[in-house]
């Protein structure tokens, strides 16, 4: 039974959600993104279903969204954008932590627990300590009577409050935190009372959750526009993985933060920040799993530590390269022919030393590189410690570059695969996966991607002969993935072949999507992700254009009011 | 944390001086010493399975050899308060691989929800609720993953949200052992106005958070749930003074600065851990405890077990395959072997503090052997007999047992294993199983 749900459920990628599936586990409404509250629920995609978006006549559509925590990164920066940058604040975003990984890739924001509510309102209450000291520079007055204490009090809760909440506090917010300052003025001095305003700000949830709220007399169920200033903090989270900045508010206060071209302009802006660096940095480490090569092992002792550090900032140079650099973009990612390297990285890229500590771009031997794909550090990651791994290597093309949505493997199968021994190829030991019925399903679309890559060894080396000392089969084959579809022999043909389709352009949007929203797109957003297709094929398939398309959906400025369920996805 | 200060230590050399002369007096009366002890559970996990040729006693309930990897134990001396579960398999479904279901469902027995998440609580947050008396719990980890994913949490509250462990044993030691303690009115102005503030802050928060509470759709109640309780737990006045034998001198003792994110400490993390459980039991600070150890799919290189360990523990698991490859097998069971060795210790050194006393400690793994993700023969041993429930000093081998475990199957289901250990906590789950009624059985036969 197990065996035909899953190759079913592979075969079709079907996109709507069957009936046995979207009963619900007895807890509804309680499912996130990613998150299906059914476990045999798989999210639906609309990846493979675009006509829903012409059906629907491009009327507008899109999900709830859920309450969200910010991540480590985000609280962290947060605070440094408020200027509370010490001990206490540095110990408490490393507590805040908890992420959860959204379709096995960026971090989100978890949720709070016993520990984690004694770390924030202690974590809280330090920082105030720290700060109040101060209070006078962060606050920018400086009383000398009760009065001036009272307006300077307010000015405080007002600004402040502002920029930790990321919107105007309401009258009665206001009033209660000015409450706080008097009740704690008049039991001892202003600092106090002072004192007492920062730790309660720090330990409100307006502060620690991005929520978006339901505007009154609005029915459930009803697209709205989300407000200016919940505009400036999607914007500022997603592009810096931070609050809004001063330019921000204002544009917010304005009334400025509405239009596809105002949020556009802005996102141009964001992008030439040097936070915003840091942030696509983050997208590409994330996407790309690099932090697999801190600590790595391999068998081969050539393969040191320092060996997958300077991989690892290859990666980053060539994942960079292709989204920052003008006309580049997903062809460049998938099929450049240059690679960043230094002498410690030129045997395995098969190059001669260029003689630098630096990393340095040389051209790579082009019937063997393919850019991204075929970089050592990606084929050092998607591989065993002693050999190649075309699982997880057919994997990454699969979920990472054409969005396909796989069903783990069943429980109690073995997964014993032969290890290598002479004579025997990495095909025919993996030969179990698509001769049985049970796996069969999946691995037919996994396997024939994973083999193109079998001139690759453990280490990122290109190889002729495998680890049973048979020459190299690298054909393959793409399957159930549109234009993508098709034979190939090894993976620089595999680049070609992916970077001229339009389901990779696609799926690089629909990261994006992900990443900007912290959430998996579902049948809803069809429309708002075929908006980001359209802008990235009329600028040539380039990355920063897809992040900055993001910001002009529909699913970006516009929530539905009510509680996301596994109903009003579709 | 500069404004938090260890609880009045002096109550607790106080205790330790009165209690040397009690503890001789344990052995003999050990009904008294019972009658005078709370119940306690610590639930320890290490990821990725067994070996089971060197995992699996031979012989008959009572009469049984121990195999390599359990022979620390009886090295220890504590061949009689153990009980060896053989054939405990995972009825319960959900989504993912071997890995994700069996660390989300290990210790909670009902469907993962993704993401981490669970639809209930463990057994470590049933049983906290009811034997913990205001306590907090120790959910303690050894290098466990940062992220939340359905293969790094085992421990979930009520609304099936997980709840993170601490690796690092400092900041640990602190939920337990320090805290705020507002002093007399007047006798110390500073400790006056950290207390009027931090009652103020804490009443902010709360009001706040009942606030947003109010505003949120039931989805995103569920996801507030644990930041509500977690305020709602935070107290600022002293705990009980502790009235049994307290031992802090171990924690007391700890070298400073030890790194938990550094592989290199993994034995000194784990053993700094152990110690704080023992800590916080003997000083009744804590009656509940949960030791995970790296999680379900361990990145860690165990090579203080066996130098050829120095690889993810989960990539040998499915390392030339098979158990015919002799490397891999002696790899992991001395991996395996390793920890039965730390946990003897523990162990050991509960049973002479006369703590074993209505204590049990369970080590399992979130499933029966790495390769296969076997959700059958998943490896779990108990210590101590919980005040009487358990028949300890045994080896229960459901897999040859027939009777009225799984209808004309053999094995046990693993929720009957969670089902025994809440009733020998006096804790029995309501309708008498534990998790999915539609997985489990009822409590243990042979060994309760």
């Amino acid at each position: 039974m197990v065996a035909v749900l899953v190759t079913f459920a592979c075969q079709g990628e079907i996109s709507t959600l069957d009936s046995e599936s979207s009963r619900g586990s007895g807890a509804p409404g309680t499912a996130m993104p990613g998150e299906p509250s059914d476990p045999s629920f798989q999210p639906p995609t609309n990846i493979d279903s675009r006509e829903n978006c012409a059906e629907s006549g491009e009327e507008l559509n899109v999900p709830p969204t859920v309450l969200r925590k910010l991540s480590r990164t985000e609280y962290r920066n947060t605070l440094r954008d408020l200027g509370l940058v010490d001990e206490a604040s540095a110990e408490l975003a490393d507590n805040v932590g908890g992420d959860l990984e959204l379709a096995g890739t960026f971090a989100i924001g978890g949720v709070v627990d016993d520990n984690l509510a004694r770390d924030l309102y202690n974590g809280s209450l330090e920082i105030a300590q720290h700060a109040a000291r101060n209070i006078e520079d962060l606050a920018n007055c400086s009383p000398r009577d009760s009065n001036a204490e009272t307006a300077c009090a307010r000015d405080f809760i007002e600004n402040f409050g502002l920029r930790a909440f990321r919107r105007p506090l309401h009258a009665s917010e206001v009033e209660q935190l000015l409450q706080v300052f008097e009740d704690l003025r008049a039991s001892y001095d202003f600092r106090t009372g002072m004192e007492a305003v920062l730790a309660s700000v720090l330990v409100s949830p307006d502060f620690l959750y991005l929520y978006e709220a339901d505007p009154t007399g609005v029915a459930e169920g009803t697209i709205v526009a989300i407000s200016d200033y919940e505009v400036a903090s999607r914007l500022s989270y997603y592009l810096w993985d931070s609050m809004p900045d001063d330019a921000l508010f204002r544009a917010a206060a304005a009334g400025e933060l509405k239009t596809p071209d105002q949020l556009e302009a802005q996102a141009r802006r964001m992008l030439e920040h040097p936070n915003a660096q840091v942030t696509i940095g983050r997208f590409f480490s994330q996407w790309t799993d690099a932090d697999r090569l801190d600590g790595i092992k391999k068998d081969d002792p050539s393969f040191t530590q320092s060996v997958a550090e300077n991989m690892k900032a290859s990666l980053q140079a060539q994942t960079e390269q292709a989204f920052w650099e003008e006309g580049l973009g997903i062809t460049k990612l998938l099929t450049s022919k240059t690679a960043f390297i230094n002498d410690a990285l030129a045997p395995f890229v098969g190059v001669e030393a260029p003689g630098s500590e630096e990393l340095v771009e040389v051209d790579v031997p082009a019937d063997q590189r393919s850019g991204l794909i075929t970089h050592p550090a990606m084929m050092a990651i998607l591989s065993k410690p002693g050999w190649s791994d075309p699982i997880h290597r057919g994997l990454f093309v699969r979920r990472n570059l054409l969005c396909s949505r796989l069903p783990p493997p069943p429980d109690d199968v073995s997964f014993e695969v032969q290890p290598p021994e002479p004579g025997l190829s990495t095909r025919e030991r993996f030969a179990e996966h698509t001769a049985s019925e049970t796996c069969s399903g999946c691995h037919q679309m996994i396997d024939p991607i994973g083999f193109g890559f079998e001139h690759y060894d453990a280490t990122g080396r290109y190889r002729t002969i495998d680890e049973g000392d048979t020459v190299v089969d690298a054909s393959g084959e793409v399957i159930n993935a549109s234009d993508a579809d098709g034979t190939f022999n090894g993976a620089v043909e595999l680049g070609s072949q992916l970077a001229d389709s339009t389901r990779v352009v696609d799926c690089m949007g629909i990261q994006f999507f992900r990443f900007a929203l912290d959430r998996e797109e579902t049948m809803a957003d069809a429309c708002s992700n075929r908006s980001v297709l359209d802008a990235a094929l009329e600028s040539g398939n380039s990355l920063h254009e897809i992040a900055v398309a993001i910001v002009r959906t529909d699913a970006f400025r516009h929530r539905r009011v009510g509680a996301w369920t596994q109903e009003n996805q579709q | 944390m500069s404004i938090l200060k260890p609880w009045n230590r002096r109550t607790f050399i106080k205790a330790s001086v009165g209690a040397a002369g009690a503890l001789s007096t344990l052995a003999p009366n050990a009904s008294q010493a019972q009658s005078s002890q709370p119940k306690r559970l610590l639930l320890i996990f290490t990821p990725d399975g067994t070996i089971h040729d060197q995992w699996r006693p031979t012989g008959s309930l009572s009469d049984f050899t121990l195999p390599p990897i359990l022979k620390p134990f009886e090295d220890a001396g504590l061949r009689d308060d153990m009980v060896v579960l053989d054939g405990v398999r995972r009825l319960t479904r959900g989504s993912g691989d071997g890995h994700e279901q069996g660390m989300t469902q290990m210790w909670s027995a009902v469907r993962n929800a993704g993401n981490g998440r669970s639809t209930g609580p463990s057994i470590d947050e049933f049983v906290h609720q009811r034997i913990s008396d205001g306590r907090p719990a120790l959910r303690l980890g050894v290098r466990a993953a940062n992220y939340v994913s359905n293969w790094t949490r085992c421990s979930f509250n009520d609304a099936g949200n997980p709840i993170n462990p601490r690796n690092d044993p400092y900041k640990a030691r602190d939920d337990v052992f320090s805290g705020f303690t507002p002093t007399e009115p007047g006798e110390d102005p500073e400790q006056d106005r950290q207390f009027e503030l931090r009652s103020s802050v804490l009443n902010y928060a709360k009001s706040k958070l009942t606030h947003m509470n109010n505003r949120l759709s039931p989805a995103d109640q569920v996801r507030l749930s644990g930041h509500i309780s977690g305020f709602n737990a935070i107290k600022n006045a002293p705990p009980e003074a502790p009235t049994l034998a307290c031992s802090m001198a171990a924690v007391d003792a700890w070298e400073r600065g030890v790194d938990p994110d550094r592989s290199a400490n993994y034995p000194k993390v784990l053993r700094m851990q152990m110690e704080l459980v023992l800590a916080a039991f003997s000083c009744d600070a804590a009656r509940v405890a949960t030791l995970q150890l790296g999680q379900s799919n361990s990145t860690i290189h165990h090579t203080w077990a066996d130098s050829d360990a120095d690889a993810e523990h989960h990539s040998i698991t499915h390392y030339n395959s098979g158990y015919s490859n002799p490397r891999r097998s002696r790899v992991l069971a001395n991996i395996y072997r390793w920890h039965a060795e730390q946990f003897a210790w523990l162990i050991a050194e509960m049973k002479r503090m006369g703590l074993l006393e209505n204590t049990v400690v369970a080590w399992s793994s979130e499933m029966g052997e790495g390769d296969s993700h076997a959700s059958t023969e998943i490896p779990w041993v108990l210590f101590g007999d919980g005040g009487g429930y358990f028949r300890t000093g045994s080896y229960a081998n459901y897999l040859q047992t027939s009777g009225a475990h799984i209808p004309g199957e053999r094995g046990v289901s693993h929720c009957d294993v969670l089902t025994s250990l809440c009733e020998s906590m006096g804790a029995p789950p309501p309708g008498g199983k534990f998790g999915d009624p539609n997985s489990g059985y009822g409590p243990l036969k042979l060994i309760t």
